[in-house]
């Protein structure tokens, strides 16, 4: 018989990856439970990877769209 | 799994071997307290799960566990297909659990255990704590560990954003700072004109783009120091000689003079030598000379305040003078450009400054005449021009362009990059929140779900466990507060619904019982390979009502498992006997602290025997002389069917039987009543020291005991046939409304 938790983390983990809000960091988030790292310190880690990863998406430095837009 | 057989040995109340045969049947084993009961559920907990978790929460390290005669404790337990052992040492700890021969089982779940102390620490929890510990008994308690890390990262990832936030404000303006009101592309392409650029800053993109490559340093900034001197000239007061020399010529010649004056009128008031006044020298009264003094007096005080406003006068003015020279400082310190025409009025106001500062100085110090201040107006007349060469500086108009240019655009890719550190940071926080939100939803989904299952079967077994009771449908509710919290409701007398916490109406009685149905029906809808269930003391502090309840609740609803009941309280003993088949029964006779716990395995009356035969010591036996008592008294009066007071607690002392069993032979008219034996003991010291459960029974003393053991032996002869040897239940036949008892061999035994 499955066990229920991992029934229940399987659950939350397949509802976040389809859910516009949550889907950027569901994966991740899901990655460290599945690795026994449930830490605090592991998810920031993956949200740093994800703030740093969308910084730079445009390349360095800053886009200049986002420029105009701040601007 | 079932049971079989225990045994531990060296572990807290066990320093000996000590072997318990189950035959994986249920079993009910009744000890005083001490007696190493509880010690038989910890060698339960200790084999199967390598722990004893009181040990942790009354601060303790498992080895405290091992006997202070022992050095390691070894428990093994065997059942249908397994036998294994582990042993706990002060060294190492709990060691592996050991098969003692080949076994299909080689790892083995939690074996069901509750205690009094759990049940009633659960029910004394808040409603927050009772949903934790509800998961955990649920199985589903690493759940519990799921939301406090993303809730703590949630709280971290909206720090970074406030700062991110504010960074991306503090770009913002420094960017309207630098435009100053202007649009940035008319301000691109006026610094683009001037800097020769031409047209290639037409948009944006272009000025981001634009690579400037070294830029030349700014000439040093006299901008600042012209505004500052401006500052200076401004904020300089009106001349105070003026005010001052007025002061000072009549006010150093009055105040001398009227001091003197002062202070020789009042020595010849004093004296009475004259009586002329000291200032126009004409004859007066006394009074009128008193009168003369106190105008002067007050004369003299106002030269006094209005000499400290001039001497106010001049040390704002020498304020004034020091922010001055300060300005004219910070410009020298600035060399101006080749051919700076008001390089020599700078030279010259300094020095006219610094003169007039020494007069200025000495005036105040010594009380001199004050020069005029000078005339600066030659300065003040050449500020617009120092500020016009100020600006210009050393950079010409196209440097200065590009410099304007390449500092916009740093500023604004600092903006754009803090711009999409925030997006990334809120997309970030967004998703965290979400995660958050959904965890919180399946952990209250999945916690409903369970509470559920077990809220039901925990009410029912509640209403089993106490009948007649104004307190119905007894639920477990689930509150969304905070990080959820489950509690029990109630109805109360068919008219309050709903009442919650259940300590509002239950008393502790009740609420244990309600922890204990929980407990129950949580095991009984827990899949776990375990049908053996350890019960140690769970009925402290049941009644009657509540020990019936639970007899029946076991025999009704546990009959396919094995129960090992460990209970001080006889009564409960007596009416699991009564209410359930295939258990079986044993008492701790007997506990030493060096021989550990000893299981009945005769007749009381013949183990006091013996045990007073080898040798032991009042404080060894006093338990077994006590039950023996008790059971010598009540097999009889069990037996021939005599009635006893009615107790709901069931909790009789030797004397009661005694008492019950004399009236019982005097109703019916029997001769045994009249055995001096019977009135010996209803005196005998014995009997007030081992008679009374409150008592402390180890008062009893070695006499008291051999006594005791002879009276219960005449008392054994008395009951039974003294031909075959039959007891007088038996043959039990009235013969003319006298009661007399035949045996089986025919002749009367009394």
């Amino acid at each position: 018989m499955p066990d229920p938790v991992s029934q229940i983390i399987d659950s939350l983990f397949e509802r976040a990856s389809v859910d516009s809000v949550a889907a950027p960091l569901a994966n991740s988030f899901a990655c460290a439970y599945r690795d026994g790292d449930w830490t605090v310190e592991r998810l920031e880690a993956s949200v740093r990877g994800f703030v740093a990863s969308a910084s730079s998406a445009t390349g360095e430095p800053a886009s200049h769209a986002a420029a105009r837009r701040a601007l | 799994m079932r049971i079989t057989g225990l045994t531990v040995e060296g572990l807290r109340g066990c320093p000996r071997p000590f072997v318990l045969e189950l035959k994986g049947k249920s079993l009910c084993l009744v000890g005083e307290n001490g007696h190493a009961k509880t010690t038989l559920a910890d060698a339960a907990e200790l084999w199967s799960s390598g722990d004893i978790a009181a040990f942790h929460t009354e601060g303790c390290q498992l080895a405290a566990a091992i006997h202070l005669d022992a050095s390691s404790a070894t428990v093994r337990i065997t059942g249908t297909g397994f036998s294994h052992s582990r042993t706990l040492t002060a060294a190492d700890g709990a060691g592996e659990l050991v098969a003692d021969a080949p076994s299909a089982t080689a790892q083995v779940a939690p074996i069901p255990i509750l205690r009094h102390s759990t049940i009633a620490g659960f029910m004394g929890r808040t409603a927050g704590e009772k949903k934790k510990a509800l998961l955990d008994l649920l199985g589903i308690g690493s759940l519990n560990g799921l939301r406090e890390p993303l809730k703590t990262t949630v709280g971290h990832v909206k720090r970074d954003l406030d700062a991110a936030a504010s960074q991306l404000a503090g770009e913002r303006a420094t960017v309207e700072l630098h435009l100053a009101g202007e649009q940035l592309l008319a301000y691109a392409h006026r610094h683009a004109a001037a800097a020769g650029l031409g047209e290639l800053l037409d948009t944006q993109e272009a000025l981001l783009e634009l690579e400037l490559g070294e830029l030349p340093p700014r000439a040093p900034d006299r901008g600042s120091a012209v505004d500052e001197l401006t500052v200076a000239l401004t904020g300089l007061p009106p001349d105070p000689a003026a005010a001052w020399n007025t002061e000072v010529g009549d006010a150093d010649r009055l105040q001398l003079q009227g001091t003197a004056d002062l202070l020789d009128a009042a020595r010849r008031v004093i004296g009475r030598e004259d009586r002329a006044c000291p200032v126009c020298e004409q004859p007066v009264a006394g009074w009128q000379l008193l009168a003369r003094l106190a105008e002067r007096a007050a004369e003299l005080r106002e030269i006094r305040a209005r000499m400290r406003e001039a001497e106010h006068g001049l040390a704002t003015m020498q304020s004034a003078l020091e922010r001055l020279v300060g300005a004219l400082d910070l410009l020298a310190r600035r060399p101006p450009k080749e051919g700076w025409s008001a390089a020599q009025v700078l030279n010259t106001a300094r020095e006219t400054v610094d003169r007039y500062r020494a007069d200025l100085g000495t005036a105040r110090a010594q009380r001199t005449m004050c020069p005029p201040t000078p005339d600066l107006a030659a300065l003040t007349e050449r500020l617009p021009d120092l500020r016009e060469q100020a600006s210009q500086g050393d950079d010409d108009a196209q440097t200065r362009a590009l410099i304007a240019l390449a500092e916009l655009r740093q500023k604004c890719l600092r903006l754009a990059q803090a711009e999409e550190r925030h997006h990334a940071l809120a997309t970030a926080h967004a998703a965290t929140t979400r995660i958050l939100e959904l965890a919180e939803e399946e952990i209250e989904t999945a916690t409903k779900d369970a509470i559920e299952r077990v809220s039901a079967l925990a009410g029912e077994y509640y209403d089993r466990l106490r009948t007649s009771s104004p307190i119905t449908d007894v639920r477990l509710r689930y509150k969304r507060a905070r990080a959820g919290q489950v509690e029990f409701t109630l109805t109360y007398d068919h008219r309050h619904r709903n009442v919650s916490p259940p300590q509002r109406i239950m008393s502790t009685s009740q609420l244990n019982a309600l922890g204990l149905a929980l407990h129950l029906a949580r095991l009984k809808l827990e899949d776990q390979p375990w049908r053996t269930v350890f019960l140690d003391d769970v009925v402290n502090s049941f009644d009657a009502n509540h020990r019936q309840g639970l007899a029946r609740l076991l025999n009704e609803e546990f009959s396919a498992w094995q129960m090992i009941v460990l209970t001080h309280d006889r009564a409960f003993n007596d009416i699991l006997r009564r209410s359930t088949s295939g258990w079986r029964f044993r008492e701790i006779a007997a506990f030493s602290p060096r021989g550990g716990p000893q299981l009945s395995d005769s007749e009381p009356r013949r183990a006091l025997r013996a045990r007073l035969d080898d040798g032991a010591t009042p404080m060894e036996v006093a338990h077994l002389a006590r039950r023996a008592l008790e059971q010598s008294l009540r097999t009889p009066l069990a037996k021939l069917g005599y009635e006893i007071r009615y107790d709901p607690d069931q909790r009789y002392t030797a004397h009661d039987y005694l008492l019950a069993l004399r009236r019982g032979l005097a109703h019916a008219g029997s001769p045994l009543n009249d055995l001096p034996l019977l009135d010996r003991m209803e005196t005998a010291s014995y009997m007030a020291n081992l008679g009374v459960h409150d008592r402390d029974a180890t008062v009893a003393t070695t006499d008291d005991l051999l006594r005791l053991a002879d009276d219960l032996d005449e008392l054994d002869n008395a009951f039974h046939c003294a031909g075959c040897g039959e007891p007088v239940w038996r043959q039990h036949r009235p013969q003319h409304g006298r009661e007399s008892f035949r045996c089986g061999c025919g002749a009367l035994a009394a």
